[in-house]
């Protein structure tokens, strides 16, 4: 072994990697799944929450099997202010005298609500984070006569870990949303325009959670209600639960790959072993040296490296996976963080690493004990067979090329085995680059088609009071806006084959420039509505369908038939016309659609900027228009955004070491048993005047060749697995298929040809250094 | 009288470093003219492949002078001895260190290619001489140690070297075998200025030498010219 040390320094190293990761991300995955539950249970999460609904339901629900207590509360979107700042705050009601039964918060900084301070606010932890809050500090509701709150405490919620306004939403600006906690009987007392009512059901721990689902779905669909959410497609907690899916996909998927690549290069390291000790396992079998004592013996060295390779893998595993935990549950404000270590995981970790290093000697170590002491004895291996390589019977004019050339090409058939370990090196190193590298080019292309193709406004304009013409001409005429449009929005929610969809309703003048649209006709249709493409899937519905689409902040239910789907990354949205959708409501019953449209809570105005006069200085003086109630930053949530890819591209760049590492420990391996097994013959090459630049060229031709030979099924399967994972990610919120740039592949190959030609190189100078008259020496008799 | 071929005067190899240092050629000189058949004799360990590799430039020497056709050969950079055995030198080793995956004709190609030009046409040529045209396609695999001795023969003399250095080139080979491929050494110098160094522990094959330098430990302990060198086909051992 310390003749080949740096080779088996590379193998343990791979095997390393592949526990550890193993290690770190399965127990990293575990522990958060452990502080969620944690977390969910501490504070009683809601594992049914209903919008809507008639009276009776939160009494009927409360008397099904499995249910151990129901919550009724009321919830709000309000403009508020923050110091300067404008935002929508989400005004979400709670006993005033004590937590609810469920969904309680836990308040990390002053207090909770007290009985007799009426207008007290316990603020969620991103808005306080965002807008550097603690108690004592005030917000004001600026609806109406407008009220001022004054925060009495700092709380984590369950519903919030990760701050979604909604499915339709699950990027909301930090610094346009916030969410507040405040007494219940002030938010019962709005209108229902403006607040909506949510019951929120808590099953017993032994109830069968899909069994109380159905009943409660069921019960609740037939009292009205408009909207349905299971625990699992609660908008925080199914983007939360894809991020740990995640996490449990990539505990099993690369440390596999790793484990795999470590496998080849036990193997093809042991192989060389046994070859060059030909001699001496032909003396040992004649003195009497069983097979099976032979086999034991060169296990040993797969066992061993596996086990070193293993136990070092499940403690640096056990540390990192701490850490990842940690610095997850931090980087999201979990309140609860489980980090154990469990003993399942050290030891199904070892055994992959055993395994792993014993399943890989096992074909060198029959091999040892088969030869026959007579032919081991002679020393040398008898001499391979040769013949053409496949390339030159395929085309037979590369018998042309110089014998340099030919060599190298037949140099690549030596040995089958080890070259196809070369081979699956790369393969394997691609897939493990390509499938993260796919995933984030997917999130990037994601999100610059939803802000830079789908919503294409530079400000969302909202109004204190009626929407007016005058009001709309003075927005327009605010210099640095080079357009206005009236938008209109509704949260929304339409059921069929008895499955509910949350959705919004939008809708945008006939030649809107603020949306780019993705159906086929490329644009909003004259009559009904598009809608996400989702849909289908979700709802089983197709296009003519008409869809029934309760507004449930208006209790009016209007009906569209879908023309068209369109294609967008985030959502399941419903897009109409404008008057479309005034007429709709005039169909339904309503009086005046044009003075429900006008409201402020329904449209706003997007605005585009003159890219010449700086952003900010615009946004300011809309701010000042008179009846001008906040400005919305659309670049603001794209900005944030931005900021949470550069964990993604640090996710890669690791994953991009990673599969160097594997990439040059696999390589570095088969070439350097490459180089060992023809000393003698680049000895004889160089004694007979061949330079070493010329052998070394050789030798990278013929690596080069098999990288390459490498790269195309390597990036077939990386970009196959991309997608897969891409699939994973997929739910109501995010629309995720697999976008990769051919820049990450070109990358990902060039990097491969990088690590090869890197891993060549102790290899060529090794041939430099080649001792040819040792060589000769050793082999005179 | 020819000129000088080699003169080694006072050459002498090392290895190792300290307290492990072994002396593998101690003093060693003599002078060897153009076109002489040399054996060099003696035991395992006597030194003789060690002098073969000095003379090869396969490596460099502790001390001494060693001169090859008039140049200086002890003191040349790694640069001057690839040249040099690209010019100078052809080898013929034991186990014979044929490319497996080379034909013979493309074995003796290989390296034709890398001494001049129309490496095919040569390659046939001495392919020929060593008696193999009709095997030029076959792998070493395919060809019986003679022949691939042959082989390896033709690789040696492809580019025409004033030197050919032969590492016991019969050792793996039966009798029979083993002195038609001396018989084919001694023609493949004959007539012409080329020089032939033949390490052996075999003194039989010493009588067919014109001249026998003899080592022990290192040292040259024998440099005789043997007026009357026997046929190879007269050999018995």
């Amino acid at each position: 072994m310390r003749r080949q040390r740096w080779q088996f320094l590379a193998v343990g190293v791979t095997v390393v990697i592949g526990v550890m990761m193993f290690a770190a991300t399965y127990d990293s995955y575990l522990n958060l799944t452990a502080s969620y539950e944690q977390t969910y249970e501490r504070l009683a999460f809601a594992d049914m929450t209903i919008t809507g609904g008639d009276e009776t339901l939160p009494e009927t629900i409360e008397a099904l099997p499995g249910v151990q207590a129901v919550t009724v509360r009321h919830t709000a979107d309000l403009p508020i202010t923050i110091g300067d700042d404008t935002l929508r705050g989400r005004m979400i009601g709670t006993p005033a005298t004590d937590q609810p039964d469920v969904n309680k918060i836990d308040v990390e900084t002053g207090s909770y609500l007290s009985a007799d301070g009426e207008f007290e606010a316990v603020a969620e932890v991103h808005v306080a984070r965002t807008f550097d809050l603690s108690p004592g500090d005030t917000f004001n509701i600026i609806v109406g006569p407008g009220q001022e709150f004054e925060i009495v405490g700092i709380a984590a919620s369950a519903e919030y870990i990760w701050p979604a306004a909604s499915t339709q939403e699950i990027f909301p600006a930090p610094e346009q949303f916030g969410v507040f906690f405040v007494d219940e009987n002030l938010v019962a007392q709005l209108p229902p325009s403006v607040s909506v009512r949510e019951t929120l059901v808590l099953y017993h721990d032994d109830a069968t959670t899909e069994d109380v689902d159905a009943a409660v779905h069921d019960t609740a669909t037939a009292a009205g209600a408009t909207s349905i959410l299971t625990q699992a497609d609660q908008p925080s907690n199914s983007t939360l639960q894809l991020d740990v899916e995640g996490f449990g996909e990539m505990a099993i998927a690369f440390p596999i790959l790793f484990l795999t690549a470590a496998g080849m290069a036990v193997y093809v390291l042991l192989t060389r072993i046994v070859f060059s000790q030909r001699s001496i396992i032909g003396t040992l079998r004649a003195s009497g040296m069983s097979a099976r004592e032979l086999r034991r013996h060169y296990l040993s060295f797969g066992l061993w490296i596996g086990t070193i390779g293993a136990v070092v893998g499940v403690l640096l595993g056990a540390v990192s996976g701490a850490l990842m935990t940690r610095m997850y549950t931090g980087f999201l404000d979990i309140p609860d963080t489980v980090i154990v270590i469990r003993p399942s995981t050290i030891i199904v970790g070892l055994l992959f690493g055993v395994i792993v290093g014993t399943l890989s000697a096992l074909v060198p170590a029959r091999a040892a004990y088969k030869i026959e002491p007579a032919e081991a004895m002679r020393g040398a291996a008898p001499l391979m067979s040769g013949g053409k390589s496949l390339l030159e019977k395929i085309i037979p004019p590369l018998s042309r090329l110089s014998v340099r050339t030919r060599m190298t090409l037949r140099g690549m058939g030596r040995s089958k085995r080890r070259s196809l370990a070369t081979v699956l090196g790369v393969v394997l190193a691609l897939v493990l680059v390509l499938a993260s590298g796919g995933m984030i080019d997917s999130i990037v292309n994601m999100i610059q088609k939803q802000f830079e193709v789908v919503n294409v406004q530079d400000a969302s304009v909202i109004a204190s009071e009626p929407v007016s013409t005058d009001l709309f001409a003075e927005i327009d005429a605010t210099t640095g806006v080079t357009r206005a449009e009236p938008v209109a929005g509704f949260s929304a929610s339409t059921t069929a084959n008895g499955e509910t969809l949350a959705t919004t309703l939008q809708g945008f003048e006939a030649g809107t420039q603020m949306h780019g649209w993705t159906n086929p006709a490329g644009s909003l249709p004259s009559s009904g509505m598009l809608a996400g493409a989702g849909i289908a899937d979700k709802l089983g519905v197709s296009i003519g369908d008409r869809l029934a689409i309760d507004l449930p902040t208006h209790d009016i239910s209007i009906e569209l038939e879908i023309v068209e789907f369109v294609d967008e990354p985030l959502g399941i949205p419903l897009y109409a016309r404008y008057d479309v959708i005034t007429e709709a409501l005039r169909d339904a019953g309503i009086a005046d659609p044009e003075a429900l449209m006008a409201e402020p809570t329904v449209t706003t105005a997007m605005t585009l900027f003159d890219p010449a006069i700086e952003r900010t200085a615009t946004i300011d003086r809309l701010e000042d228009v008179n009846g001008v109630l906040a400005v919305q930053d659309a670049r603001s949530l794209y900005n944030t955004v931005q900021q949470f890819l550069g964990l993604f591209y640090a996710f890669t760049g690791i994953m991009l070491l990673f599969g160097a590492v594997m990439a040059f420990s696999l390589m570095f391996n088969t070439i350097s048993v490459n180089i060992a097994e023809r000393s003698t013959e680049f000895a004889t090459l160089k004694a007979s005047g061949m330079s070493d630049r010329t052998i070394g060229w050789m030798i990278v031709g013929e690596n080069l060749f098999l990288t390459l030979l490498g790269i195309v099924p390597g990036v077939i399967l990386g970009v196959w697995m991309a997608g897969l994972f891409m699939g994973l990610f997929s739910n109501d919120s995010f629309n995720m298929s697999l976008m990769m740039s051919p820049w990450t592949v070109a990358v990902a190959a060039a990097s491969m040809i990088a690590v090869a030609l890197l891993s060549l190189i102790p290899g060529v100078r090794s041939v430099k250094k080649l001792d040819i008259g040792a060589v000769v020496r050793e082999q005179a008799v | 009288m020819s000129e000088p071929a080699v003169v080694a005067e006072g050459l002498t190899k090392i290895y190792g470093e300290g307290d492990t240092t072994t002396t593998a050629l101690d003093d060693v000189s003599f002078s060897i003219n153009q076109g002489e058949f040399v054996v060099l004799l003696g035991p395992s360990g006597s030194g003789k492949t060690t002098l073969l590799n000095q003379i090869g430039a396969l490596e460099g020497a502790t001390s001494g002078s060693l001169v090859v056709n008039g140049s200086e050969i002890a003191g040349m950079s790694d640069k001057e001895r690839t040249e040099y055995r690209r010019s100078t030198v052809g080898f013929v080793f034991q186990f014979y260190n044929l490319v497996p995956t080379l034909t013979a004709h493309e074995n003796v190609a290989l390296i034709a290619e890398i001494t001049g030009d129309e490496p095919d046409a040569r390659s046939d040529l001495v392919l020929g001489k060593v008696g193999l045209e009709d095997r030029s396609g076959h792998f070493p695999a395919q060809m019986s140690g003679g022949q691939q001795q042959r082989v390896a023969i033709a690789r040696g003399i492809v580019k025409d070297p004033p030197l050919l250095l032969c590492d016991e080139p019969t050792g793996a080979l039966d009798l029979e075998t083993g002195r038609s491929i001396l018989e084919l050494l001694k023609s493949t110098a004959a007539g012409t200025d080329r020089t032939v160094f033949l390490v052996t522990h075999n003194s039989t094959i010493a009588e067919m030498a014109d001249r026998v330098i003899r080592l022990r430990d290192g040292k040259v302990v024998g440099d005789d010219l043997n007026p009357n060198p026997s046929l190879p086909v007269e050999l018995r051992w």
